[in-house]
């Protein structure tokens, strides 16, 4: 089984403490493990805490965090020995670091990667990016983004907005950009949602918490088994309309291996995971779209393709 | 009766003279004495027959020299030395041979020395041995039939670096499946980014045709085929890198003497370990308890680790993330065991061979992926570095910051202006690397009372790089000792070892010819004279970490940390130092290494 990839990115007081909190925390049944890399520390709940060694935190929800003081990849190789323990590994890229140079060091991982999501301060981001020690970095890492998200939108005038929204869209074009408060975003858009076991369940359950449903919509796409070209037409498509999507996939020619897709932003993947075990194969996608004028959706029409990730439908041979 | 021993110094015991008027004598000679030379020790040695070359200003030269209870005695002509000697002192020969300060390790990396000496050196010369993969893969079978380690363990070899090497081409896994077909083989590449493996070694990561090449990461693949033909780079290699099995405590606990044999052989008595992770500071006061440190070892805990050694050393502080307790700074500044920590390191910045140094003005030659306009990066934000320092001043605890490019160095000049520090608080911080700065820069470093740790070798290993990416302007400017000279400025000079290797000689070559391995002059006027070149590894990397009253330089009542070398510096050509010898070296009178025949 693959253990998708996420890295978070941003600059200081953009959210990501507390966006790794709500991943560590939440009450979503993954088991996360979250490698930290800046200064400072996560205030974790202490009744949550079962146990803490070193700079390695256990929760008892079964999620982990831990420091890579001594080097990321050593954190993640660390983590890929009881890689059964997780569902999901998460990195947190430095205030100034490049999220897409993190994500691309951890490729020799073999990881899929569920993608690189840069949060920003809607107040501060026209400030942090003329700086002239890390405006070239807070910059950097929007480029880097397949999700931005603009929060504490709620501590911020519509001129200032505005004014960041547009900075944005110069230097990001194409990306996707939430709108946040307190870096609030339904797991179905952290972790992608998991699809329905009855079809008359709402497609994304519990990962789309009801006070979101106002501004996320999820959706279910089922197929048959699919040729390559008809698969990457679903996927052209999906990135096109969707800021978030995962679920399984069927290919013609190789039906008994069971592919994961995962989609952030337009960046999809498509990583053979194991077999269908004893379930009927199906392409079962659930999507993630954004209602109403609240949130700002640039997509690309081109997806951005892992190489090393590709789907082969000959053989079916890829990472994971 | 004279003993010739198989060092080249000549060594005998004489009857003679009594020590109350001999040590009246010494007073004699109008040098400083401390409390130290007044105690009484016996004279347990003299060295005489040779030139003592002091560092102090008031007698730079000498005759002799004698030394008792681990500090220096006396030092002048010979007639008054040897006036002090008595029927147990032993008389040292130097037959020409010049005795010298211990030298001070400004800056290096402990820690990576018991790792590296369980290694085969593959490096091309003046690094290492080998000038052909055939000799790159002599020696790792060399290496492990010198350490006996078994089929199926690992051999591990370091420098890789094909451009030094004759054959013009990659080593592959059949070169090294040749000689050690039983043993899993991991060639570290130069840069640390990359390696080769043999056929042992990839079956041990899984990886084969089928593994894909990761985006970001190079794969060398056998020609006509996808089998892996040996070399992996960047992103392919980092993963295997973090999954090498690393040495057990033991293992490194064993390889501590040979460890200190790197710097011992080199005549440095005085060793850093720059940027000290909490499991190394740990591993390094067990080692310190245990008596295992023949020489000195100045630990500076990385800043990172300090709120879970807050945590550990003082669990009921009670401060935010970035806070000190009041006593923090009682840990510092003292040896136990030859141990001590003298403040905390605060990385700023990559390599600029790396090009992750972080500058004002762009790279001639574009990032490391070819990226334009690129300036690299700092590795922290100025609103966390300004109240780490603050804090770190306010405590007063000494700052050893890593800045090799002018944009990292004005960060750091500018979180200690605003932690109100001046040159008159005398905290002797110490900017570690100073390579790339500019000129008004070192205004800012008086003003502050800042010290930079410069490191000349750069001007040999990598000069021609630095000048194709940065001009010969900037290039020239880079390690600028004599216009920090100009100024006032007292600097230190260092490898940065395992960066460069634990070379003294070459340390001190650098500084004078700044010479690269092309052979072009890197910055001809901050080329210092040899007398600059020695203080910045003696008396000056001393008063950097507070040691000048006891280290640095040959005077009564100073530690009697010395190195034979078989010439003078001071009377040699530039070219010849590299080809003097250490003969012999002591760390607080007790000889801790001795040249073979």
């Amino acid at each position: 089984m693959s253990l998708p990839l996420t890295v978070i990115g941003g600059y200081l007081g953009a959210g990501k403490t507390t966006l790794l909190n709500r991943m560590l925390t939440g009450d979503h049944g993954r088991r996360i493990a979250v490698i930290i890399n800046d200064f400072g520390e996560l205030n974790v709940d202490a009744r949550l805490i079962a146990d803490h060694a070193g700079d390695t935190i256990s929760l008892s929800n079964g999620c982990m965090c831990c420091s890579a003081s001594d080097g990321t990849a050593e954190a993640i190789a660390r983590i890929l020995k009881r890689k059964d323990e997780f569902d999901h590994i998460v990195i947190e890229a430095s205030g100034v670091a490049e999220p897409g140079k993190v994500a691309r060091n951890a490729t020799g991982f073999h990881l899929p990667l569920d993608g690189v999501i840069v949060l920003a301060d809607a107040e501060q981001l026209p400030h942090q990016a003329v700086n002239r020690y890390t405006g070239r970095s807070v910059i950097a890492q929007l480029q880097q983004a397949d999700l931005i998200v603009l929060n504490k939108i709620d501590l911020v005038g519509p001129e200032r907005l505005a004014e960041t929204r547009e900075l944005i869209a110069r230097h990001a074009k194409g990306a996707s950009v939430l709108l946040s408060e307190r870096a609030d975003l339904p797991y179905a858009v952290l972790f992608g949602a998991r699809p329905p076991e009855r079809l008359d369940q709402d497609p994304a359950g519990p990962d789309l918490e009801a006070h979101h449903a106002a501004d996320y919509a999820a959706g279910l796409v089922e197929r048959g088994p699919m040729t390559r070209e008809e698969f990457e037409a679903l996927a052209r498509d999906l990135s096109s309309r969707t800021v978030r999507a995962k679920g399984h996939v069927v290919l013609r020619n190789v039906g008994e291996v069971r592919h994961l897709y995962q989609q952030v932003g337009s960046r999809w993947t498509l990583v053979a995971d194991g077999t269908w075990q004893g379930a009927e194969p199906a392409t079962r996608i659930v999507t993630i779209t954004v209602r109403g004028t609240a949130h700002d959706h640039h997509c690309q029409s081109a997806p951005h393709i892992d190489p090393g990730l590709e789907c082969t439908p000959e053989g079916g041979r890829v990472a994971g | 009766m004279a003993k010739h021993t198989s060092d080249g110094l000549t060594r005998r015991t004489v009857l003679k003279t009594t020590g109350a008027g001999a040590l009246f004598t010494a007073a004699a000679f109008g040098l400083p004495r401390s409390v130290g030379a007044q105690s009484g020790a016996p004279v347990e040695k003299i060295f005489r027959g040779g030139t003592i070359v002091t560092i102090e200003e008031s007698l730079p030269v000498a005759e002799a020299l004698a030394i008792g209870g681990g500090r220096i005695i006396a030092v002048g002509s010979e007639a008054d030395v040897m006036a002090l000697a008595t029927d147990a002192t032993e008389i040292v020969e130097l037959n020409g041979a010049a005795v010298l300060p211990g030298f001070v390790d400004s800056h290096g990396h402990f820690m990576n020395a018991p790792q590296i000496v369980s290694w085969a050196n593959v490096s091309g010369p003046p690094v290492g041995p080998a000038t052909s993969i055939a000799e790159v893969v002599a020696e790792l079978k060399a290496h492990a039939e010198r350490r006996n380690i078994p089929e199926g363990e690992w051999v591990i070899g370091y420098g890789y670096d094909p451009t030094l090497y004759s054959d013009g081409h990659e080593m592959t896994r059949d070169d090294i499946d040749a000689a050690l077909p039983n043993h899993r083989v991991l060639v570290l590449h130069v840069s640390n980014h990359g390696c080769v493996l043999n056929s042992l070694a990839f079956k041990n990561f899984g990886m084969d045709e089928n593994t894909p090449t990761p985006e970001g990461g190079t794969i060398a693949r056998k020609p006509g085929s996808n089998e892996p033909a040996g070399l992996l780079m960047e992103a392919a290699f980092i993963p295997i890198f973090a999954q090498l099995p690393k040495p057990t405590e033991q293992e490194l606990m064993d390889a501590l003497e040979n460890a200190q044999m790197l710097y011992t052989s080199r005549g440095v008595t005085t060793a850093q370990e720059g940027a000290t992770h909490k499991p190394d500071l740990e591993f390094l006061i067990r080692a310190a308890d245990q008596g295992r440190f023949k020489i000195d070892v100045v630990a500076l805990p990385l800043v990172l680790e300090f709120p879970a050694l807050i945590a550990e050393y003082a669990p009921n502080f009670r401060g935010g993330p970035m806070e000190l307790p009041d006593a923090t700074a009682k840990a510092f500044g003292t040896y136990r065991n030859r141990l001590k920590l003298q403040g905390v390191k605060i990385p700023l910045d990559g390599s600029p061979q790396g090009k992750t140094a972080f500058w004002t003005e762009p790279l001639l030659t574009g990032g490391p992926e070819g990226e334009a306009d690129w300036v690299g990066f700092p590795l922290f934000a100025p609103e966390v570095v300004n109240p780490v320092v603050a804090e770190f001043v306010k405590k007063g605890v000494q700052i050893f910051t890593h800045a090799n490019g002018d944009a990292a160095i004005d960060m750091i000049i500018d979180a200690t202006r605003a932690a109100g520090v001046t040159a008159a608080n005398n905290r002797r911080d110490c900017v570690i690397h100073s390579q790339f700065m500019r000129p008004e820069q070192l205004d800012a470093y008086v003003e502050l009372g800042i010290t930079p740790s410069f490191f000349t070798v750069h001007t040999f290993y990598w000069g021609d790089v630095h000048v194709e990416n940065t001009g010969p302007k900037r290039a020239g400017f880079m390690s600028p000792m004599v216009s920090a000279k100009a100024k006032g400025i007292r600097f230190s000079n260092h490898s940065d070892f395992s960066v460069t290797p634990m070379d003294p000689l070459r340390m001190m070559h650098s500084a004078i010819t700044r010479r690269s391995r092309s052979g072009a002059v890197i910055g001809e006027a901050e080329r210092v004279d040899i007398a600059t070149a020695l203080r910045s590894m003696t008396i000056d990397a001393a008063w950097q970490i507070f040691e000048e009253d006891t280290k640095g330089s040959i005077a009564p009542g100073k530690l009697a940390d010395l190195v034979i070398l078989d010439r003078n510096p001071l009377e040699v050509d530039a070219e010849d130092l590299l080809k003097l010898e250490v003969i012999e070296t002591f760390k607080e009178g007790g000889s801790v290494w001795r040249r073979q025949a």
